[in-house]
């Protein structure tokens, strides 16, 4: 999958690329942040403090697409992301995958 | 930073070499302050960009980009001391990307469904099919089609009942003489073609390959009657140059005879219809917030919690209803599984796919029914149609394309 570069679509590209990126590391944050509240180590004023950052981060971002209007090409990079993720396991997890695989390369 | 973006940006338009250099000397001009980091981060990308279009694939992103984006982040948005531990956790983590992925995975996990059904076939329907061919097609260099012995190969389009040669004139692949090669009772409908299998970058030309495919099948099916159809671009080959073509495909059928006999039986007076059913989440996870004791009492909480606190709480909201969601969908699986296969002589069950965001493909059926059953089927699928929620797309009739296997076609010595 090789990225097509072009002046008119650097922006599509790049920052698509750039927010995607955030928005997936801000999801793990997300998760991260949850689990550690689920746990109990957290005080009622930092599980505060914490909603109050990644709802930041949140509004943050949704205002970054939409002035650059490059929604759409987040969420295309995104399911990109996502396919390749879901690819991988269900190659992981199916052992008739694995005979295809086999087969395909005439094994 | 965005300096660097326009920076970068000036240096492509202008065809320059995007390099570290000449982005600070851009900056330089501009009068722009140079940050360092991210001027690191940039050129990471556009080299990792290069090393990808040189290398023809996929590069996996440099650890320096997530880096930068990770201090950034950091520095602008979020100051709290737990934010940057986290941080610092998942700058660890990200440089193996499979550990990567991993944290991600439970939030993109698709509905537990498939792991409860039979044997997942490869199939797929007919206009996905089509559509995977096309670019399989597409995918494949051109230069492959040219060389290779002409009319050594076989293009097969299916086998039907009938003991004679019969033409059936030149509305084959590319307006190739399509004709029949008898065994016993059955017959190969073929055209002659080189070994190389049809392939096209060109999208349209291939989805006229497919539907002429289809085509000669329609007509073998309106002669001959019953007709087991092959995929499209099923080439067979001799092995070596002593051997006929034409013996090729008898000895196939030979080989093949009981199965194919029995494959005749089976899809006699039947058609191959795609069932797709999709559930719409919205609907659901409305109906669900109603009646679960579990979410009603975590709403509840939420209301009197503070903002921050509401944010956090709106994770355990979403994750309980979609626990619950899927634990809905494995009963409804089950449930709409066992009323279809009523209907039908056999079921093959397809990966699900994804439709768009207000609708979730829950089952992705491939039924053969017979023609008599056909109406049944339709009034069954009409019921779940007119339930709340949920919506079905049904197609065909279709040659039954499910129900064949793959030709065993006798191994080419290497």
């Amino acid at each position: 999958m090789a990225i097509d570069i072009k002046a008119d679509n650097l922006k599509h590209g790049v920052l698509g690329l750039v927010l995607a990126l955030v928005e997936v590391i801000r999801d793990a944050l997300r998760l991260q942040a949850f689990k550690r509240m689920e746990s109990g180590i957290l005080t009622e004023e930092e599980c505060e403090r914490l909603g109050e950052a990644l709802m930041d981060l949140d509004i943050a971002l949704e205002e970054i697409k939409e002035e650059q209007g490059i929604t759409e090409s987040v969420q295309a990079v995104r399911d990109g992301l996502d396919e390749i993720v879901d690819d991988v396991i269900d190659r992981m997890v199916n052992p008739e995958r694995w005979r295809e695989e086999a087969e395909q390369q005439g094994i | 930073m965005e300096n660097i973006f326009y920076a970068t940006l000036a240096l492509h338009i202008a065809g320059k070499p995007i390099s570290k250099e000449n982005i600070r000397a851009v900056l330089k001009v501009a009068g722009a302050p140079v940050n360092e980091s991210a001027l690191e981060a940039m050129a990471a990308f556009v080299e990792s960009l290069e090393t990808a279009r040189r290398e023809e694939k996929e590069k996996t992103v440099d650890p320096r980009i997530i880096k930068f984006l990770t201090f950034e982040l950091a520095q602008r948005k979020v100051q709290t001391e737990q934010l940057e531990e986290l941080l610092e956790e998942l700058t660890k983590s990200i440089p193996s990307a499979p550990e990567a992925h991993e944290a991600i995975l439970p939030e993109t996990k698709t509905p537990a469904v498939e792991e409860e059904m039979p044997a997942v076939s490869e199939k797929v329907h007919r206009e996905e099919a089509l559509r995977e061919k096309v670019e399989a097609a597409m995918e494949a260099p051109v230069e492959e089609f040219a060389a290779m012995a002409q009319d050594k190969g076989r293009y097969v389009y299916g086998i039907a009942a009938g003991t004679e040669i019969a033409r059936l004139g030149p509305i084959g692949i590319e307006g190739n003489e399509v004709y029949t090669i008898p065994y016993q009772d059955l017959c190969a409908i073929v055209h002659n073609c080189s070994t190389q299998p049809y392939q096209s970058k060109d999208g349209e030309i291939v989805k006229s390959w497919v539907r002429t495919h289809q085509s000669v099948l329609d007509e073998a099916k309106e002669r001959f009657g019953t007709t087991i159809p092959l995929g499209f671009d099923t080439i067979l080959q001799p092995k070596d140059d002593a051997t006929p073509p034409d013996q090729v495909v008898r000895d196939w059928l030979k080989e093949d005879y009981d199965r194919l006999r029995t494959l005749m039986e089976k899809i006699e007076g039947k058609d191959e219809y795609g069932v797709q059913l999709f559930y719409e989440p919205a609907v659901v996870s409305k109906q669900i917030s109603e009646q679960s004791e579990e979410i009603k009492k975590i709403k509840e909480e939420m209301a009197t919690k503070s903002p921050g606190m509401a944010y956090m709480y709106r994770q355990k909201l979403e994750k309980a209803v979609k626990a619950e969601m899927e634990r809905l969908a494995d009963g409804w699986f089950k449930e709409f599984y066992g009323r279809i296969k009523q209907h039908t002589e056999d079921i093959v069950v397809e990966k699900t796919k994804k439709v768009d965001k207000d609708r979730m493909m829950l089952l992705n059926l491939s039924c053969l029914v017979a023609k008599e059953k056909i109406d049944s089927l339709g009034e069954e699928l009409e019921k779940i149609n007119n339930m709340e929620g949920f919506s079905i797309r049904f197609t065909g009739p279709w040659p039954p394309y499910s129900f064949v296997a793959k030709p065993v076609v006798p191994a080419k010595e290497e």
